[in-house]
């Protein structure tokens, strides 16, 4: 047995055991191929943990994830070239029943473990955030920024509400005289007047007065309010409180712990009641956030802007605040933020290069890249009759359901043919690898007729709940399908097929 | 393998043919199925290969033959070889959709133990005709029947046939590991895994190439690796095309005799359909030869009797031909010469006597070999 670099000679000793009692799980290289990419991991692991520390900065993550997958693509094409070179499929060995299941996994473990790597880095840098900030430590600090800022930039805090007027209307009541309303809510200048809450609003100052006919956004609104005032069952004014707020993290305030303060609630805790605070002890407190969150101080700001925004987050670095504490929410809710859309990349990813790889190991290398040409041209052809025609969703789904099941009868001809012929041959490379998406194609076929019959083309949350929860089934039932039909069927047509004489 | 082929032994090695003895030997010991005997056979073959070049081999190890043929005879005593019906082709055609080449229809049977040879020049059909058998080329018309397989499909049929190309594909690792493998498929697991690496490595004189790589061989030593290969394989039917196209004169005796002895022998008996140009090599070993010639087969061993009429010689003297052909008598013989060999052809003498007619004559002969029955006379 050839000694490898740097395996162990327990590792060494499982290798020849398995050539010598289990040759099909020797020749997809598993034990192999995990033990590299542990070692390949462990090194980008700590490389990661070495350049990530600060995770303030933004984040480069994608960078080391791009080496990282180009690293782990050479080792996949090493081992497609290299270590699956033995076959006992096409060796025509012994085929036990059930190998053909076995060889898809192994195979889908080695994929998933080399996809895997690419992921690495986003997991050392939402370790290292979430190692050096905790689940409340980001919303607390911006809300004690924000009441600080209020405190000692009280002066300059504009302290008027913005007055808004809305009315519920009828639907068909929001046309009026002279005026085409192109959507459904308008907001116009009013001449109304509504009743004010003088300490709110000084008498001059002008009504937004607004109109809608969506009740669920009218009481919303009036739910939400920092406060108002009804006039009528269907018109209210309301009073909203300056912006308050110059410290904000999209993604801390999203998936943290605490709930970050409005700018309302600020108005309640400084400004309403405002006492003369130790300015001294604040801008010390303010200088200690500046040092924990901005790294650098670049001068961004717009002189000509004489805000009192632009002069708080100028006058305390916010925006560089704002800049690292988002840097740091990223990185430490990455997988909270993402975790669906990371799921699926990386499944399908597998999933499909597994795919292609089980079809590589059945078929001939001749058969396996002529289905490739013929993928891109059917792609190509297909694509122009689709744009042509115009016909998008349901034609694309429409045209995939009739090739696989072209691709399908094409397959079971293979039991009655004498020769190999390419074509049956590639067609069976395209119904193993278009059987896992059938189910999916299928329902969503489904629901784009369903959302056809909706007469008044309006979006339909219920069945748009309805069409995902089914995908999602769709999507389960396509890989239970291929894992069933893996060894009864697609394996023994690839047996024959491969076996057939040449004509 | 029965007593009388222990006793050849014993009598290569009372005359010291000791590489045949070696060979032989190890066959025998297959042929038990007793693992530990197949061990020491292979200790005991292992000695030889690094004491062969010593003036004389130690008293030990003509006694160590001793007692593995002894205690194999015991254990083969009551064993006979037994022939079995293997392939019956009735009268097989394949035309090419594509140029103008058909195989016309042939008919053949091979048992196990038997060797049927394929002879013919490049391009008449040899190769299609092995591949028709192999089963990897359809056939137009005919019958072929595998007669161990009931109802076989077609992944059957080849795991049931090994079949040996002219030019044999890359093996890639070492070469070592590709026997393993090999064996591992055919599903010889574990310590009985290594004993039979270890044996086809040993019997087929390849130990010390076996840690290479297949760069790292000569072909005809890529040709001897494949042949171990498939043996592991344990096919029922081997079929080798020009296997003899890459191995220099010895090896050329050496691979068939042991593909004789191997098909014969008990552990697996196998029946062995090969091509060759090399005539009489193949003639030498072969039960049955079929000569192809345009697609047709001209000639089988098989019915030698009812096409041969006359006798004929080949040889080569630096007599001129007028001489020749006077001692011969124009009447009674024919006379060719192809720019190396004479061909004498004779319905009224013999071969002996052509040959003895020269020799009396006093005609200096370099070479000389009596092809009455060979299939080099139609080339």
């Amino acid at each position: 047995m050839k000694k490898r670099f740097f395996v162990p000679s327990f590792l060494q000793q499982f290798d020849t055991w398995l050539l010598k009692h289990k040759p099909a799980a020797w020749s997809a290289r598993t034990h192999l191929l995990l033990y590299y990419t542990i070692i390949f991991s462990a090194i980008i692991t700590l490389f990661s943990f070495l350049s990530f520390s600060d995770a303030r900065q933004r984040s480069d993550a994608d960078v080391w994830s791009g080496f990282t997958g180009l690293a782990a693509f050479t080792a996949f094409v090493f081992w497609l070239i290299f270590l699956l070179r033995f076959n006992v499929f096409k060796r025509f060995g012994n085929w036990k029943k059930g190998e053909g299941l076995q060889m898809f996994g192994l195979y889908f473990i080695n994929v998933a473990a080399l996809v895997f790597t690419a992921f690495i880095p986003y997991m050392v840098e939402c370790i290292n955030a979430n190692r050096a900030y905790n689940d409340y430590e980001l919303v607390n600090d911006i809300n004690e920024i924000n009441l600080t800022a209020c405190q000692l930039d009280y002066n300059i805090l504009p302290k008027k509400f913005k007055i808004d007027t809305l009315e519920l209307v009828k639907a068909d009541t929001t046309k009026h005289s002279n005026v085409i309303l192109p959507e459904e809510q308008v907001t116009i200048d009013s001449v109304v007047t509504a009743e004010y809450d003088e300490a709110a609003a000084p008498a001059e100052y002008r009504v937004n007065y607004s109109h809608t006919s969506d009740t669920s956004n009218f009481y919303a609104r009036v739910n939400g309010a920092d406060s108002s005032k009804k006039i009528s069952d269907s018109v209210y004014v309301f009073f909203d409180c300056p912006e308050y707020i110059f410290a904000r993290s999209y993604q801390a305030e999203q998936y943290g712990k605490v709930e970050s303060l409005s700018s309302f609630e600020i108005y309640n805790k400084v400004v309403k009641n405002y006492k003369q605070p130790d300015k001294a002890a604040l801008l010390k407190k303010m200088k200690q956030f500046d040092d924990k969150y901005a790294t650098e101080h670049p001068d961004y700001s717009d002189h000509q802007d004489k805000t009192y925004n632009s002069i708080i987050e100028k006058k305390y670095y916010i925006n560089e605040i704002n800049w690292s504490i988002e840097n740091i929410a990223r990185k430490k809710y990455w997988w909270e933020s993402s975790s669906e859309s990371i799921t699926r990349f990386f499944w399908y990813i597998t999933l499909v290069i597994t795919l292609l790889v089980f079809i590589f190991r059945s078929t001939t290398v001749k058969t396996f890249f002529l289905s490739l040409l013929a993928a891109v041209i059917l792609l190509i052809g297909t694509g122009i009759i689709i744009g042509v025609f115009r016909i998008y969703d349901k034609g694309t789904l429409i045209f995939i359901l009739s090739y696989y099941l072209l691709f399908l009868i094409t397959s079971f001809s293979i039991k009655a043919a004498s020769v190999r012929n390419a074509l049956q041959g590639i067609a069976l490379n395209f119904t193993v690898f278009l059987t896992v998406f059938i189910p999916l194609a299928a329902v969503s076929l489904y629901f784009e007729f369903l959302q056809d019959m909706n007469i008044n083309h309006q979006y339909d949350y219920i069945l748009h709940e309805k069409r995902n929860l089914y995908s999602f089934y769709a999507e389960v039932t396509g890989v239970v399908l291929l894992l069933i039909l893996i060894e009864p069927v697609f394996r023994k047509l690839y047996k024959r097929w491969l076996a057939l004489p040449e004509e | 393998m029965n007593t009388s082929n222990i006793q050849e032994i014993f009598g290569y090695l009372k005359h010291q043919d000791y590489s045949l003895a070696v060979r032989r030997t190890l066959d025998t010991s297959l042929d038990t199925g007793d693992d530990e005997l197949i061990k020491e056979a292979i200790q005991w073959s292992r000695t030889y290969s690094t004491r062969k070049d010593e003036k004389e081999l130690p008293p030990y190890f003509i006694e160590r033959a001793e007692e593995i043929l002894s205690s194999a005879a015991k254990q083969q005593a009551n064993k006979l070889f037994e022939k079995i019906p293997l392939l019956a082709a009735g009268n097989i055609s394949k035309h090419y959709r594509k140029g103008n080449f058909s195989l016309k229809p042939i008919s053949l049977s091979l048992r196990t133990g038997d060797v049927l040879g394929v002879v013919g020049e490049n391009g008449n059909g040899k190769t299609t005709l092995l591949r028709c058998l192999a089963g990897q080329l359809a056939i137009d018309s005919g019958d072929l029947h595998y007669k161990l397989l009931s109802h076989p499909g077609y992944y059957e049929i080849k795991n049931h046939i090994a079949f040996i190309p002219q030019r044999i594909p890359r093996w890639y690792g070492l070469l070592k590991d590709n026997l393993h493998f090999s064996a591992s498929i055919a599903g010889v697991y574990g310590d009985k895994n290594d004993l039979m690496v270890d044996f086809m490595l040993e019997r087929l004189g390849l130990s010390s190439y076996a840690h290479l790589t297949w760069n790292q061989i000569s072909s005809g030593y890529r040709t001897r690796f494949e042949i171990a290969r498939i043996l592991l394989q344990k096919p029922k039917l081997l079929i080798l095309d020009e296997p003899l196209a890459n191995l220099d004169i010895n090896a050329q005796q050496t691979i068939l005799t042991d593909l004789i002895f191997m098909a014969k022998g008990q552990h697996n008996p196998m029946g062995v359909i090969l091509s060759s140009q090399q005539l009489h090599e193949v003639e030498k070993v072969a039960d049955t030869v079929l000569f192809i010639k345009q697609g047709n087969c001209l000639y089988s061993s098989n019915d030698r009797a009812e096409k041969i009429t006359s006798n004929a010689v080949e040889f080569e003297t630096t007599t001129e031909r007028d001489i020749v052909l006077q001692i011969l008598g124009a009447d009674n013989a024919e006379l060719q010469y192809n720019g190396g060999f004479y061909t004498a052809v004779s319905s009224s003498y013999s071969a002996q006597e052509i040959i003895s007619k020269l020799v009396q004559a006093g005609v200096p002969l370099t070479y000389f070999r009596d092809i009455t029955f060979s299939t080099k006379r139609f080339f």
